[in-house]
């Protein structure tokens, strides 16, 4: 049991420096690209897909740091009134009942594409982008993992 | 094949579960997979159909447009750390006098400003409440008026542009329009883009202010009652108020006028915009040094920032970076205006892409430039980074996009399972079914919104609602007129009670003697203020379709 919640706060860490730097990377990343453009008349593929690329996986990453930092946006209307022991039941259920099958059956649809994407180690659609968007595409599951541990540390903390 | 039975449950559930308090991000996307499997084992519903789930969530990844969402987060978050616009408000309303008007018109001016600047409502609502709450009880303005003031002001960020509702709603407005045109037999539309919504949402937002204004300056009294605190203590010169209000006005104005320019996209101004907030934050950062030396005597950090910044702005509220730092800031500020002044006489064009590159005069000027900028830019970023800034604002700013996003990626999904139980069928059979003609199709519509936006944050309604009626609203209806409506139509509805989410924000901030009574009954004027210029554009369009038709033609 500790073990899962020190496992999770490591990742958590882990996840919320990555998604910083990526957030680091876009504004970086496009400020570049704006330079680039409008002073120098230049483009780089390159540039403009390392930064949709960052793009992507904040998108998907960024959401296991909300689920474990517990910023996704609730309805407080009747949860303010609530006791401390029914919230974390109505967490409880939230994790079992709706956390586990999105993200759980996600996973499970997602990896005939990942797989896909791997064999032929799929890169930008633009031709002269970036290659590795295979690696993009597998932070969705990958996320979709560390959503799953991180509602199962959740869990654990309210009960252990 | 519409399905009521399902739909209902799936209606039923979804609201039950959104009211429970569990996550809206997990409810919109966990309720559907978890009905969707009840039914199938009825045989009411192909599991097939969700297998097409990561090819929607692949397209949400990589929708280029969504990227200004986390740098426009990342500018308010750095503008409410660096609390510039708190120090506006100081000067602003020394500036303007002691009245209570004055003030109360102040606070309303730098709400808008804010509001154009991060469109974070929570941020905005939170942070007003802190500074200028107090600020406006002390000189007397009732304190209805005042929480009233600050709840719909600080709701102006979604309508007045550059505004994140606006970027959402132009990307799937964008794309009902499409679809709907080639549903009519018209398949060579002309586009439209995030500048068009954001130039059609210019004039209603501003009549808003005037509107809110006009309020306001009857309801307050003009004679100063309370002579303000510090008003005496010293008189800050037009200079000192320049210096605070200017830089964050030549920001918003530059962020804003590169999109309507058509300039830039929003992402690109968007970073422009991160850009020049890094600049602006850099130049009043609390340094090391500063802190030791005097900050310790003469008021605590820890204590209540806002209390300290409004009752002794002479003492800490003032120099915090170290004068070069300052001057560095604003020279990198002038430069990137010099180039964009060079670029539009034409002068500064270094085309490096060409081969053959003639290093005339001005393109020496425009590289010079550029290394400046850059310079001051990394000057920026590593003064704010070693502040520990940088890396606390980077964090927040992945906490509040990834709430956003989440929501994007799980409305999906419900779009989805909805889609699957028949739902498109069963909006398109209702709309259609409707007496009159378009419009009393677009009033049905803004009626759902306004009563979903009393239990969904905005995301999920222009995510849900959108796809769902633009096909078949927008063969008739003019898709900026349409979206301006709707952008107006959901600020109106975090206003409104028992259930606006803007009373909740301030409720968190507001001290206990401002009772959630005095709070609803405030909020009523402003409620009508608010149907009257929805009405407004309702019955005159080109207040929303004309400032668009004469800047993209």
């Amino acid at each position: 049991m500790e073990q899962i919640t020190a496992t999770a706060r490591v990742v958590h860490h882990t996840t919320h420096t990555i998604c910083q730097l990526l957030l680091a990377i876009i504004v970086v990343g496009q400020l570049t690209v704006v330079i680039l453009r409008y002073v120098f008349g230049m483009g780089f593929i390159e540039l403009q897909d390392a930064v949709l690329y960052s793009f992507a996986a904040l998108v998907v990453l960024s959401l296991p740091v909300a689920q474990a930092d517990d910023t996704h946006v609730r309805v407080d209307v009747f949860r303010a009134r609530q006791s401390a022991f029914w919230q974390g039941r109505f967490d409880d259920v939230a994790m079992l009942a709706l956390l586990l099958p999105f993200f759980g059956l996600t996973i499970w649809w997602v990896w005939p594409d990942v797989a896909y994407s791997w064999s032929i180690f799929e890169g930008s659609v633009e031709t002269g982008g970036l290659p590795g968007l295979f690696l993009v595409k597998s932070c969705l599951p990958l996320a979709c993992v560390l959503m799953i541990l991180q509602g199962i540390a959740g869990m654990v903390a309210r009960h252990g | 094949m519409a399905d009521p039975l399902w739909l209902s449950i799936f209606g039923a559930t979804l609201l039950a579960g959104i009211l429970s308090g569990i996550p809206v991000m997990l409810i919109l996307g966990g309720m559907p997979v978890l009905v969707a499997l009840v039914a199938s084992l009825f045989g009411a519903f192909d599991l097939t159909f969700l297998q097409a789930y990561p090819q929607r969530a692949f397209g949400v990844m990589q929708n280029s447009l969504l990227v200004a969402v986390p740098l426009f987060v990342l500018m308010g978050v750095l503008l409410e750390k660096s609390r510039v616009a708190e120090r506006m408000l100081m000067q602003v309303g020394r500036v303007l006098g002691g009245s209570p008007r004055a003030l109360t018109i102040a606070v309303l001016l730098i709400a808008t400003l804010i509001a154009a600047s991060t469109g974070i409502i929570g941020a905005t609502i939170v942070m007003l409440g802190l500074i200028s709450l107090p600020a406006m009880l002390r000189v007397g303005v009732e304190k209805g008026t005042a929480s009233g003031l600050i709840c719909a002001a600080g709701t102006l960020g979604q309508i007045i542009p550059p505004s994140i509702v606006l970027i959402l709603l132009g990307d799937q407005v964008a794309n009902a329009y499409l679809d709907a045109q080639q549903r009519a037999g018209n398949f060579a539309p002309d586009a439209v883009t995030v500048g068009h919504l954001f130039a059609g949402a210019l004039l209603p937002g501003l009549a808003l202010v005037l509107l809110y204004g006009l309020y306001v300056g009857v309801r307050v009294p003009g004679g100063s009652s309370t002579p303000w605190q510090d008003a005496q203590a010293d008189n800050p010169g037009i200079w000192e108020v320049l210096r605070e209000a200017l830089p964050p006005i030549l920001l918003i104005l530059a962020v804003l006028g590169s999109i309507l320019a058509g300039v830039a996209t929003p992402t690109e101004a968007a970073a422009i915009g991160v850009a020049g907030t890094l600049l602006l934050t850099a130049a009043r950062v609390r340094s090391a040094e500063g802190v030791t030396e005097r900050d310790t005597a003469s008021a605590p950090p820890s204590e209540g920032l806002a209390a300290t910044a409004v009752n002794a702005p002479g003492l800490s509220g003032e120099r915090r970076s170290p004068a070069w730092l300052r001057h560095a800031m604003t020279v990198t500020g002038l430069v990137a205006f010099a180039l964009v002044g060079l670029r539009l006489t034409g002068v500064g064009r270094i085309n490096l892409a060409s081969g053959d590159v003639v290093l005339t005069p001005g393109a020496v000027l425009a590289l010079v430039l550029t290394v400046i900028l850059v310079a001051g830019l990394i000057l920026a970023i590593v003064t704010l980074w070693r502040a520990g800034v940088l890396t606390a604002a980077l964090g927040q700013a992945v906490q509040v996009s990834a709430m956003i996003v989440g929501i994007i990626l799980a409305a999906s999904m419900l779009a989805l399972v909805f889609r699957g139980f028949g739902g498109d069928e069963w909006v398109h059979g209702l709309l259609t079914a409707l007496p009159g003609d378009h419009r009393s199709m677009l009033l049905f519509t803004l009626l759902v919104i306004f009563v979903m936006g009393f239990v969904l944050e905005f995301v999920e309604i222009v995510f849900i609602v959108v796809p769902l009626v633009g096909p078949i609203l927008l063969q008739d209806v003019d898709p900026v007129w349409f979206a301006v409506l709707v952008a107006l139509n959901l600020q109106t509805s975090f206003l409104t009670p028992p259930f606006g989410f803007a009373l909740f924000y301030y409720r968190s901030v507001a001290p206990p003697d401002i009772t959630t009574g005095v709070i609803y009954r405030a909020i009523i004027p402003f409620v009508i203020i608010q149907l009257l210029t929805l009405g407004l554009v309702f019955a005159w369009p080109p207040l929303a379709t004309w400032l668009p038709s004469v800047l993209f033609g």
